[in-house]
Formats: C-alpha cells, structure tokens, sequence
C-alpha cells in the first residue's frame, strides 16, 4: 500500500489528531502568554523579581520533556495522565522564551524615548502601557512566535502521557516499525508549526502596523 | 519433586557451561573480540525487564559477556534479531503468529499449534529458532472494574461491543498490531469506535488507577489486575490467540544462547511469572533484585 493510499485511508483520524494537537497548541501557547506577558512586565518594575522567576524558568527549560511529563503524572491537582498534565508542561516550557523577550524588548527601549515621556508627565503605567510595551511589541512577539513552534513539537511528546495529537501517529510508528504512521505524525506536525509561525508573524505585522500609525 | 529436577538441570547447566565455553562456535551478533558474548533483548515492561535481567545472569553464569538492550518495541527487537543485531529475547507466540507473521488465527487453534508453526516459520522466513515453551502465557485481555462490569451489565468482550460511551485505554502498538483493536472490532461487530487514551504499554494500569478509564487492554499477567480489582472480559469469540512466551535466538549465537533456550523450557509457570511481575509493579521492588533472587531459586 502506498503512502497516499495509506493516507486516504485514515485521513479522518489524522484530522482528529491534528485538531486535539492544535486545541493542546493553542490553551498552551494563550496560558503561557497570559502568565509570562504580566510577569516579564513585572519584572521590568520590580528588578528584583528577575532573578528567582527567570531562574525557575530557565531550570525548568533543561528539564528534557519526557522526563517532566514524568515527573507531573504522580502529582494531585495538576497531575495524571491526559491532556492536562500535558498543557501543564507545555506552559511551563512556554515560559522561558516568552518572559525573557518581554524583558529584554521592554529594556531596549531607547532611554532617551523614556526620558522624553517622563518630561510630558506620564506616569509609570503610561509609560509602560504606550511606549515600553508598544516599542517591545516586536521582540515579545518573536518570544511567543518561538513558545508556539517549539509548543507544536513538544505536543507530540506530550502522547506519551496519553495527551494524544499527532504524537500517538508517531509513537505508534515507532512501536511498529512503521514509516508511514511517522510521517502521517510527522508532516502535519511540521505544517503546523510553519503555518503558526507564519500566522504569527502576519498578526505581529499587523499590530506593529496599527502602533506606527499617528494617533490623533 | 518437580522443582528439585529443575533446579539440577539448571545447576548442571552452569557447571556444563565451561564445556560450552571451550566449545565455542562461530559468534553471531555478540562475537565481540576478547571472548565469547551475546547481545540480549527485552521489551519495555516489567516482565520482560525482569527476564532480561535473569537471562543475562543465566548467560554471565555460562561464561559470555552480555550485551543488554531493553526497554525497546517489539518489532525493533524483530527487525534487530533478524538482522543479527541481537542474539537472543523472549518473545509471545501469538505476538509472533499475529503482528509479526500475519497469520490468521482461527478460533479453535491451540497453543501447541501457535507454538509448532511459530517456530517453522521463525525458521522459513528469518532463519530463527525457538526454544521450547517457558511455560507461562501472557495474554491480551480486555479488563474492566468489577462496579463498571456490574453496571453496564459485562462478562464477555461480546457484551462490550454492544455497549457505547465508556473511555478505553491500551498502548500504542494495540491500536496498530494485526491482533490488535480494529481486528477486534471487526471480529466482534463493535458498533462503534471507543473514546480512547493511548499510553506506553506499561502505563495503562496506572490510568485504570487513577479512574481515568473504564476499560484496560492489557498483559494477563500483570500484577495490577489482581491489585485494582479488574474483572477479565472473555474473549468468548476467540479473537486473541494464545501468547506462550519462548526464547527466539539465531543460530549463530554462542551456544550457551541455545543451551539456555532449553534450560528455560518450563522453568516458569504463570503463576511464579504473575507473583515476579507484582513484585515490581506492585510492591515497587526493583526489576534486577527480583531477577537476582530468582535466579538463586532456579540455579540455588
């Protein structure tokens, strides 16, 4: 049987999957935003915040990722087997890339801009809100842009834990020997990630797009 | 009286293993320089682990170097042993016959005849061979909680293809092996597919644990069975064939790999395969201290 013709066969199943892996994609990537945005901003205010969250962010990145998913199963709560365990660990590999772009674009905002807001009396929130952030926005989109790439790869990890997606296709292949069921893991996978990389991008373009326009 | 035997044989076995040693033939796989050795395979639960760990004192008692290769697939230790990166693993009849070989099981076959064209065929297709029985099976079966069983009103894998809306649990390969869930399905008019979670094999009784299933496909002789309580489904239409495990070795293997083929045949029911097992799985022994102390019981 051919590849098309394995492919014609299951195609249903593997739009299931590919669904389960962009719905554990997107809860994933939009949780990790919410948190890390708000965090790395904090950070910016309060310096001494950066250190212990970054540190924790960064010892949880060399965490490999079978091992983490591992490691949450046994927990109450947040634990178990499933797709909660999964975006659990997924936020928390979001992390890392996310708050370290917002901190990093928020402090490279040009001092003198900084200056020249204080001189119209902003205060801080104004400052942070309509220049820091607007003037970030590029860099923290390449740190969400990276979290939801790398996000869409470790998804099919995330099958080993029961999470399903396009990583039961491939730990399937594995098992069996079987080339066919990688690549049917494997190729939507890649499409995923380029396509959301791209969409990113174009909705990054955009926002950046609207902040350059002069406000009345 | 029949331990006794066994454990002369076994004993006769080590201190003839010189004898074997002198005797060394052309090495497979494991023809390392700097004397004899062989590389051994195992699946990755707990059984198969233990096993491996017992053969690999079994072949150090013969005098080989061991190589050990666990926690791999079925079919990459297939693909490995046929292609002579491996000298040696222990394999299940019906995993042989179904997923492997593609044959049909009819209902009806016995395990002698699983057995019988399994080895035939290891012989035809890949130039194998098998050692005689070990002596216990570990099957394929469909377990489900007792309270699940009573409610939906369950005793047969019959009664489970005319009901709906409960949420399934197996490893990866059942979704794909030739003996696996759509040959079931079909073989049992299932109306429709179940919800599933798919795990590593080794992991389905850790969900049933955690209530996260209703229903388990799993090893008969896993320890968690009799743990949580499961109720084992027949397979009243006969679609799992039997699944008697041997050792699969290549020729060309030192022959203390084909020696211990032999020594192995009977030297293990299912219940002192189910109690190792539980040791593991159960109470959280580790798999080479239950192999160490085993292997004093059969050479002691």
């Amino acid at each position: 049987m051919s590849f098309l013709e394995f492919l014609a066969g299951r195609w249903t199943e593997i739009l299931g999957l590919t669904l389960e892996h962009v719905v554990l994609v997107v809860i994933s990537t939009v949780a990790g935003v919410l948190i890390a945005v708000p965090l790395g901003l904090a950070i910016t205010r309060i310096p001494a915040l950066g250190r212990p969250v970054l540190g924790f962010a960064g010892v949880i990145q060399t965490v490999p990722s079978l091992a983490l998913f591992g490691l949450l199963i046994p927990l109450p709560f947040i634990g178990g087997i499933g797709s909660r365990t999964a975006i659990i660990a997924l936020v928390l590999y979001a992390l890392l890339p996310i708050l370290r772009n917002t901190v990093t674009g928020v402090r490279q905002v040009d001092p003198a801009i900084l200056d020249a807001a204080n001189g119209m009396g902003m205060t801080d929130w104004q400052r942070l809100t309509l220049v820091e952030v607007p003037l970030a926005l590029p860099s923290i989109f390449s740190g969400i842009r990276i979290a939801t790439v790398v996000g869409v790869g470790l998804v099919t990890i995330a099958a080993a834990v029961g999470a399903g997606g396009l990583g039961s296709l491939i730990f399937r292949g594995l098992a069996m020997l079987d080339s066919r069921l990688l690549f049917a893991g494997a190729i939507p996978s890649a499409i995923l990630a380029l396509l959301a990389d791209a969409g990113l991008a174009m909705l990054e373009a955009r926002l950046v797009a609207s902040r350059g326009a002069p406000t009345p | 009286m029949k331990e006794t035997m066994r454990r002369r044989r076994f004993l006769a076995g080590t201190i003839g293993a010189p004898a074997a040693f002198l005797a060394s033939g052309p090495g497979g796989a494991g023809c390392a320089p700097g004397g004899p050795s062989a590389v051994l395979g195992a699946k990755t639960y707990s059984e198969q682990i233990i096993l491996g760990e017992l053969l690999a004192r079994l072949l150090r008692a013969s005098g080989l170097a061991v190589t050990e290769r666990f926690q791999m697939q079925t079919f990459v230790l297939h693909s490995a042993i046929a292609n002579g990166d491996l000298d040696c693993y222990i394999e299940y009849t019906g995993t042989s016959y179904s997923a492997i070989m593609h044959e049909t099981f009819v209902a009806g076959q016995t395990a002698e005849e699983i057995y019988e064209r399994v080895k035939e065929l290891y012989r035809e297709r890949f130039d194998l061979r098998l050692g005689p029985p070990i002596g216990f099976a570990n099957d394929y079966v469909i377990a489900v909680p007792r309270d699940f069983a009573r409610e939906r009103n369950l005793r047969t894998i019959s009664d489970l293809a005319r009901i709906s809306d409960y949420l399934f649990v197996a490893g990866y390969p059942f979704f794909e092996r030739a003996d696996g869930l759509r040959g079931m399905m079909d073989h049992y008019g299932f109306t429709e597919m179940p919800e599933s979670i798919e795990v590593e094999v080794d992991m389905v009784f850790q969900v049933m644990e955690a209530g996260q299933a209703d229903v388990a496909v799993g090893n008969s002789t896993d320890g968690r069975i009799a743990k949580l309580d499961l109720l084992v489904l027949e397979d009243d239409l006969g679609w799992f064939p039997p699944y008697e495990s041997a050792l699969v070795y290549r020729p060309d293997a030192h022959p203390a790999v084909a020696d211990l083929a032999e020594r192995l045949g009977g030297a293990i029911s299912t219940e002192t395969m189910r109690s190792l097992n539980r040791r593991v799985d159960v109470d959280g022994e580790q798999p080479a201290d239950v192999a160490a102390e085993f292997f004093e019981t059969l050479v002691g």
